[in-house]
Parts: structure tokens; sequence; C-alpha cells
């Protein structure tokens, strides 16, 4: 492959992962949280990447977003090889095309919260002047259901409300995926369910989505279920209808 | 005009952590204010002292010869090399100030006020004298003598005689400074006003400028053999000659400069290791936010702008509180301090742009370069350990580590290991803080150190002035006779009459020195307890000995002891030889040799001009001096001049009290770096652990337990950093005093090792370290678990 095929045809996949491996030096040694995972992901899947604490969840999303790099193996996203990018061209390359959204929301304080989802345009140029900038992030925020917030600092609204704005901000520069790492782990299940019908929402509008989550009633409801375990991806389940997610969770609840 | 996301960000960290803001800004204004003030005092200082003294034309040399007439100076400024001869005559009188009391003034006779071409004394008000029984003050004078313009001032002569002068004018002469200091002013008269004096109206001094092309010593020396083969043509003779040296006020001024600069290098350093160790501490402190800006895609050179933007507003805030205050400062130490002592007229108090320069540079640059390379550092790291708030490794740091484990538990109970472990763990931080405190430190010492040999010296000078009163006469009296007359006023203890003379050292070549004063006393004197730096004192059975003093041994480096000296006393030529070197008495270059001997060499055997006296304890010694004085004049005896051992100390004090004064200023300019610093330091580390504190708590740690952690931490620093500074500080010391001595005296101040400031700044260090470890660790403290963990 290219190094840029840059966009890639519409039938291409959209996320190749090829021998991904993610080792962290630890006085026991080498300690390897991924181990030669190969995978592929479609444009339009919602796919949740199921695990327990330790498996390598969180790094095989970092390694997806760009956040951390690989110790061997490949990543094309969108016909990118974002293996091979500096962390100068990785942090560019993020803020265009990559929406994360964390556990632990990850907003700037002192910023309102349309403030924070006007930053990634501001530090994209994109989206015009400062005005247009407030204009989308409001209208973003609106989407996600938390426009009378606008104004508000991230401290001065609940838990649900700072994860929908950080989607916003996600969303902010239109990008090709969404990389989710435990995005409903701080909320309580009422509103860890709103912010899930957000993620289906963005689905159906066409967004990928890769989630990672321990919340199996959540994993049940999205259209492909990975199941990582000690650095491996043991199980992978393209699930047509709800009735399906739900067998294969009461599975592996087994 | 909506602002930038990012804009905002940067304004916001800016105005909601305004304490913050307000305290990193404090840091950086410290060392700025403390470079500023003594860049601009310095130069303030050297400026208007040069502009003073050049404004003045002061001579080269001055000449003494036979009356002459102001003609015969205008054909003299002819000559090659010659860029300016004027006449003058001068005269050493008393000015009667009430009580009995009297005070030295020079008379000056000067031909034309109008078209003075060398020593020009500038008019500060009133007018020139156009009578006989006219003068102008030196505008110090005023004080000195207690009189004002306009006054009638009575002028007391060596035969007693008594002229009253009108003081029409002030005038400004820069080549003294305080009377205070030299216990004696100067007023300008007319030649007419000279005779009124019983002089006559022509004049016996030649002041010479020559030309400032070739005006290093040896053309100066020659432009004067030249001037003076002239004037002997004429049919003079040649009674003496001064080359102008370096005069005291410029030793004061460039001893002065020297320690300025010395401390304002040290202060910047360590005020630019301060500001780094803020910056830097603020900025890691953001590495969370740093992966926050990475995670939504901002690139290297916006982060670098936005935290540069930051670093920049904290420079400009810190520029805007140094500067005004380092300007006030060096024009209060000038116009308060420096003027009075040093008789300096400033022209102007403008601070030079280019020092502003310096301050803008301070204040913008070092906090930019300690801000780059941890913001750099941070764009380098992945986003995911940015993110996690992992601060990029520092080097040198393993060895430290592995140290640490290899110690023996036992030594290291567990809180005493995390205060270690927590000291360790910003090691470029810990060193620059150990740096400022033990620099800090050992500066401080030495400087009270320097303080105390100042003190020690000035006791030194006074082992040479071992009475209460001195009496000096005009004429040479039979010494039996002066003591008997001592010895009957009721007070006085003990009596010892000496000569006071002059001599001028015959060098091989044949040219005559500069005069030297002759100390000619009884053997075996009590009135004098030398420190003898090389050779031996004086003995009774010395013939033609002479021991030297400090300065003179300076003056002419050539002579040695056991080698000849050949001394022209009173015309009267003859080898000397050296047998020790003893200290200076800061009165000038001296030459003590046995009262019998001096006496046979110039034909005046039994004879004083000088009596010391000693008095009962409980008797004043300005009483006394005032009554002795009255008690000879009515005797009939002529004094010259009264002093008191009291008023040659304070005299002496007065000329180091400008050194004294910047000493202390830099100590605690020092103190305020030092303390700053561990305070800084302090309660950023605290800040950064307050998620420890939080899981410490969480594992069950009292309060105190963490209290301990965080003091044992600070109170380490501070005691180690003394340590070190303790180390330092006696070469350092040793160094200054021996500079500053040299500067100022030609000769080392008595070195005295202060161990007094050592101890006291340990207690100052201790009580900082507590109270900046306290502070935060309470409120740390008072964190419930819970927000403490979700610290961020």
């Amino acid at each position: 492959m290219n190094e840029r095929m840059g966009g890639g045809p519409p039938g291409a996949p959209l996320i190749v992962l090829a021998g991904l491996q993610k080792a962290y030096h630890t006085p026991a040694g080498e300690f390897y949280a991924l181990k030669a995972i190969d995978l592929t992901l479609q444009r339009g899947e919602f796919v949740a990447l199921l695990g327990r604490s330790g498996a390598g969840k969180s790094t095989l999303i970092n390694m997806v977003a760009g956040i951390d790099r690989p110790t061997a193996g490949e990543i094309w996203v969108d016909g990118h090889a974002v293996h091979r990018m500096s962390e100068g061209q990785l942090t560019r390359w993020r803020g265009r095309s990559v929406g994360v959204v964390f556990q632990s929301f990850q907003l700037m304080p002192m910023l309102t919260c349309a403030q924070n989802v006007a930053l990634p345009m501001d530090f994209a140029g994109l989206y015009g002047s400062p005005r247009q900038q407030r204009a989308r992030a409001c209208a973003l925020l609106a989407a996600v259901g938390v426009a009378e917030h606008a104004d508000k600092r991230p401290a001065a609204v609940s838990g649900g409300q700072r994860q929908r704005v950080a989607i916003a901000r996600a969303l902010a520069n239109d990008p090709i995926f969404l990389a989710a790492d435990e995005p409903t782990g701080n909320l309580d299940s009422q509103t860890a369910d709103a912010v899930f019908a957000v993620f289906q929402q963005l689905v159906a509008d066409g967004k990928t989505i890769l989630m990672a989550t321990h919340d199996r009633e959540l994993a049940s409801r999205v259209s492909r279920v990975l199941r990582i375990e000690d650095g491996r991806i043991v199980e992978d389940v393209q699930l047509t209808s709800a009735a399906e997610g739900r067998a294969l969770v009461a599975e592996m609840d087994a | 005009m909506m602002m930038r996301a990012r804009a905002y960000k940067t304004l916001s960290d800016l105005w909601s952590h305004r304490a913050r803001t307000l305290i990193v800004s404090l840091a950086v204004a410290v060392g700025v204010y403390a470079v500023g003030a003594l860049l601009a005092t310095q130069t303030l200082l050297l400026r208007e002292f040069h502009s003073d003294r050049n404004a003045a034309l002061l001579p080269d040399a001055s000449i003494y010869t036979q009356p002459f007439d102001a003609e015969l100076a205008e054909r003299l400024q002819a000559l090659p090399g010659v860029a300016a001869a004027e006449a003058r005559q001068s005269l050493r009188a008393r000015v009667p100030v009430g009580e009995g009391a009297r005070r030295s003034i020079e008379l000056i006779a000067v031909d034309d006020f109008e078209s003075m071409r060398v020593h020009r004394f500038p008019l500060l008000a009133g007018r020139w004298p156009q009578h006989k029984n006219e003068m102008a003050l030196e505008s110090m004078g005023l004080a000195y003598l207690g009189v004002t313009l306009g006054d009638t001032l009575t002028v007391e002569l060596a035969d007693d005689t008594q002229k009253q002068f009108r003081v029409t004018g002030l005038l400004h002469d820069p080549r003294y400074p305080s009377p205070e200091i030299t216990n004696f002013t100067v007023g300008a008269v007319t030649p007419a006003g000279m005779a009124y004096l019983g002089g006559i109206d022509l004049f016996t001094e030649l002041l010479l400028r020559v030309d400032r092309a070739q005006s290093a010593p040896p053309a100066v020396a020659s432009v004067v053999a030249s001037v003076e083969e002239r004037i002997e043509k004429s049919g003079r003779t040649i009674v003496g000659r001064t080359i102008a040296g370096q005069a005291i006020i410029e030793s004061i001024v460039n001893t002065s400069v020297m320690i300025l600069s010395f401390f304002g290098w040290c202060i910047l350093l360590l005020s630019a290791f301060l500001v780094i160790n803020t910056i830097s501490a603020l900025i890691v402190q953001q590495v969370n936010q740093i992966g926050i800006l990475k995670l939504v895609g901002a690139s290297r050179g916006q982060m670098v702008s936005m935290y540069l933007t930051l670093v920049l507003v904290f420079g400009l805030l810190a520029f805007l509180i140094a500067a005004p205050l380092a300007t006030w400062t060096a024009r209060a130490l000038l116009t308060h301090l420096i003027q009075g002592l040093l008789n300096l007229r400033p022209e102007s108090l403008a601070v030079p742009l280019w020092v502003y320069g310096v301050m803008g540079a301070i204040s913008l640059l070092i906090p930019v370069l300690a801000g780059l390379l941890p913001v750099l550092q941070g764009t380098r790291i992945t986003t995911y350990a940015a993110l996690n708030g992992q601060a990029p490794q520092q080097v040198g740091g393993i060895a430290l580590d592995r140290l640490l484990h290899r110690l023996p538990r036992r030594w290291l109970q567990r809180p005493l290991m995390l205060a270690v472990r927590n000291t360790l763990r910003h090691k470029g931080r810990l060193l620059r803080t150990m740096a400022v405190m033990s620099l800090g430190t050992a500066l401080f010492i030495a400087v009270i150190s320097v303080r105390i040999s100042v003190d020690a010296t000035l006791a030194d000078f006074l082992r040479y002035h071992q009475y209460d009163v001195q009496l000096q006469f005009q004429q040479l009296h039979r010494t039996a006779r002066l003591e008997e007359a001592a010895r009957s006023v009721p007070g006085v203890r003990a009596v010892e009459g000496w000569v006071l003379g002059s001599a001028t050292r015959v060098r091989p070549d044949g040219n005559d020195s500069n005069s030297y004063q002759v100390v000619a006393l009884p053997a075996g004197s009590q009135r004098v307890e030398p420190i003898v730096y090389a050779g031996r004192w004086l003995q009774p059975d010395d013939g033609y000995a002479v021991v030297l003093n400090a300065t003179v041994a300076q003056d002419e480096p050539d002579l040695q002891i056991g080698s000849a000296v050949v001394l022209d006393i009173a015309g009267d030529e003859h080898p000397w030889q050296i047998v020790g070197i003893v200290g200076s008495d800061a009165q000038g270059p001296k030459i003590y040799m046995n009262q019998g001997m001096y006496g046979y060499a110039t034909r005046s055997p039994g004879r004083s001009n000088t009596l010391l006296v000693d008095l009962q304890e409980r008797v004043g010694q300005k009483t006394m001096e005032t009554l002795l004085l009255q008690h000879f004049e009515k005797a009939g005896y002529a004094v010259r001049t009264t002093r008191t051992a009291q008023t040659l100390n304070a005299q002496n004090r007065l000329m180091f009290d400008v050194i004294v004064s910047f000493l202390i200023f830099n100590a605690v300019l020092l103190g305020a770096v030092g303390s700053l610093g561990l305070s800084t330091t302090m309660g950023i580390n605290i800040l950064e652990r307050i998620r420890e504190i939080g899981v410490l708590r969480a594992i069950g740690a009292s309060n105190q337990a963490i209290r301990l952690i965080v003091l044992l931490e600070g109170v380490g620093i501070a005691v180690l950093s003394w340590g070190i500074g303790l180390l330092l500080s006696y070469p350092i010391a040793q160094a200054m005093s021996w500079q500053i001595g040299v500067a100022l005296l030609d000769t080392p101040l008595s070195f005295t090792y202060s161990l007094l400031a050592a101890v006291v700044w340990f207690f100052v260090l201790l009580a900082l370290a507590v109270v900046a470890s306290l502070g935060p660790a309470r409120s740390a403290v008072r964190l419930t678990i819970r927000e403490v963990l979700a610290y961020e």
C-alpha cells in the first residue's frame, strides 16, 4: 500500500490494523498490552470493544486514535499510515480526522462548553471566523442536547452533560471516525443511555465509531462486538439485531 | 470582535489564577528589580560622578613654587603638552563654630572667576566674591560651618588673627567627599582677599592640565618636568609638586561600582534560576492540558505560541512592577545616600534606556527560555503520556534513585523515605533551588562578614591613634614644656609629644616622590599599637631606621625591608634603613621613625609639634578637646588643629558608609531572592503532589504524618543548602574583604568571619522552610479525599 492513499475508495475499509503490538517497559520486563492485532473496520460501523480492565481496550483505542504509538505493526486509517506519522503529524491528523471521547471527559476547565467545542476548529483553522466557529459549536451542542449550557464552564454542568460536550467537541471538525474510551464509565445508567443514544444517532448519520466499554447492555446494541482478552481479539461478532446482541452478551456472561 | 478559543484559554490561565499570576510575576520581578536597581545605581553613580569631575577640569598636577603672577601661568600654558595652566594660591585656616570649637577651611585664591581654566568651580548660588572680604563657600560647607548664604564668617589664622568674610556665593568642589569625612571644607576668595588674609596677591601654585590625548602618567611627568624647567628659568625654585593619583573619593566610587556589579551578576544568576524553576514548574503542571490540546489537534507551534504568550505576560507584568521600583531605588540611593556623602551634584537622574533594555530582556527572555523547554518537551511526548500527566523524564536522576535504593531501610523511615523521594523527583529544579539558596547563604554570610571586617578594620586604624585628643601646633616646642602644660589640665591622665613632619623620597632616578607624612615618636610610645606586616616595629636603639605604612609600601613598590630609602626632610637628604612595614590607618602614607633620631636629623632635639593626650575615664573627649585648645591658646601656643579619636573614627566610618550601605542593600536583596526561591519551590512541589497527598490520606496517613513528610522535605533542602553555602561562604567572604580593602584602601580589610551571620541565616532559612512548607501542606490536608483525587 502507498503511504497515503488520501481518502481511499468508498468501498475500501476505513481502518486496517496489521500485526499491531504494544509493549510497556516494567521492572519485571516487557509487558505486552497488545499482541499481534489484525483488524479491519468498515465505514459506518458501530464497534464495541469489550474486555476486562487491563485487557488492552484502551491501548487499542489509543493506537487507532494516534494518542499512543505502537511497538510494532501497522495502523491504516482512511488510507493514512498512522504508525509512520511523527508526533506533530499525528496531532494535526487527529485534530481533523479523529474525534476522541474519554471516560474522564478531558475538557479544558477554564473554557466554556462552546469554547471547548470550538477549540479543535480554532487549531485546525476550519469553519471560518471565531464567530462562525462558535455558531457551529452551538449547533453541535444542540445536536447532542446541551445547547443551553453553551456558556457555562464544564465544572458547572453534570457528568452526562460534560460527556455530551466532549462528544460535541469530538465532532467539531467533522472527523472520519470517533474513538470513545469508556464514554459512559463515569455516568449513571440513565445518563449513560442518553449518551449512548447520541452515538446511535451519529452512526445513523453515517459516522463510524469505535467504543471501548465494559457495559455489556450497551455493547449489545451496536453493530459489531469485539472481545479483547490479554492483548488479543478473541471474539469478533457482527450483530444484525438487538436480540442477537442480547443473546451474545448473555453468552459472554456465562 | 470575538476572541479565538485558544486566546481565551491563555487569558483565562492568567485571569482565573490571579494569585498564581501575581506570584509568578513577582518571582520574576524580584530578579529584574535587583539587577535593574544595581545596574541603574551603578550607571547613574559612574556617569554623574565622572561628569561632575570632568566639568570641574581637575588638574593632572600641581606645582608649588615661589610667588608668580597670572601672566606666567598664561605663558606656561603655551608649552607643548600643556592643555591649560592656571595660577592659584591656597591656605589652610580655621573657622570658630561656637563653644571654642574650630573647623578647618581650605581657602583658594582665584585670579579670575569668570575664566577658570583648571579646577573650575561651578557657582551654585549667589555670586562670585568681588571684594577682599567676600568669599564663595563650598555648598556642603554651609552645614559644616553652620552659616547661610549672606552670613559673615570669621576666619582665624595661624597667628590667631581673625578676619571677617561675607559668604556671597556657593560653589561646588567635587575633589572632596563630604566635609564630615575630610574634616575640612573649601572656600574661594579673590587675590585681594588672600592678601587681606596676610598673604600676597600673587600665586604660589600652578595647576596643570595636560593634553588629554597623551595623559598617561609618564606623559604627565614629562610635561610637568618641562613646565618646571621653564619656571626655574624664570628664577623661581620649585618647592614641590603633586601628580594627581586616585583620590579617596574615586576609590569609594570604584569600590561601590565593583560591589554593585558583582552582586548584580550574582543576583541575575540566582533570579534566573528562580524564574526557570517557577515557569517550568508552572508549565509542567499543565502537562495534562497540553495533552488535551494535542488531543484536539493543537500543533507544536500553536502550543508554543500559546504558552509563550502566557509567559510573556508574566514577564511584562514583572517588568512593569520592577522597572519603576528599580529606577526609584537607584535615584533614592543616589540622592539620599551618595550625594551627601560623596558631595556629588547629579546633573540628571535619567536612567539610560539600555538599563531598561537589560531589565526588559531579563523579564521577557529568561521566562521565555525557561518556559520553552518544558513546552517543547510536553509537545514531544505522546498525547497519551501528556494526558496522563507524565512529565518528561529528567536526565541524571537514575544514579540518584539507585543510590537511594541501596541505602539501608532502617536509615530511611517511611515518612523520611517519602520526603527524600519527593525532594529528588525534580532533580533539575532541586539543583537550581539549592544553587539559589547555597549561593544566597554564602553571599549573605560573606556580606555580613565584610561588614564585620569593616568594623575590625576601623578598630585596627585606631591602633595607630591610641589617644583621646590630639593637638597639633603650628611650630615645634620643647616637648617637656608642652607635656607639662597639658598635665596641668584636670582630666588629663597621660600625655606624649610627637613630631608630625613631612618628607619626600628621593628616588634612585633623582625624582622626588609626593610628600609623605613623617611620624616621629618617642621610643616605646604607648600611643600606637602597630600591626606589623613585615619586618619589625621601631626599637629604642634604632638609628637611621624607618617603618613604612602599607600605603607608602604600595606607592613605592621597590622599597624592601632591609634596603635604604633616601629621604629629603626639610631639605636634608639622608639614607634611612627600612626595618618594617605596618598597616595603614586610612590617613594616607606615613613613615614612622624614632623622635630622637628625627630631632638629631633636623637639629631640633627634644622638640614636638603634636601632643597626644590620654584622658581619665568619664571625661568627654569633645569637652576636653575644647578645654585643652583654650588652655594652650591662653598660654600663647598657636594650635593648628585638634581632633579626638572619636571624630577620627567617625570620619573613617563615614568613608565606609556608602560601601556598607550597598553591602546591606545587597544582603537584603539576596535574602529576598533566596527565600522567595525556597517558598516558590516548596509551594510548587506541594501543589504538584496534592493528588499524592490525597492517596496517602486515603490509605490512612494522618494529617500529622503528611505534615511531617512535607516539613522534612523543606527543612532538608534548607539545611543542605545552608551547609553548602557555609562551606562556600568563608573563601567568598575572604576574597570579598580582600578585594574591597585593596580597592578602597590599597590594603586588605582586617578579615573577620561572621559566625553569627551563619547561625542567624540558618534559623532564617529554617523558619522560611517551615512556613513555606506548612502553608500549602495545610491547604492540601484540608481538602477532602474525593476533591484531592479528582484534582487535575
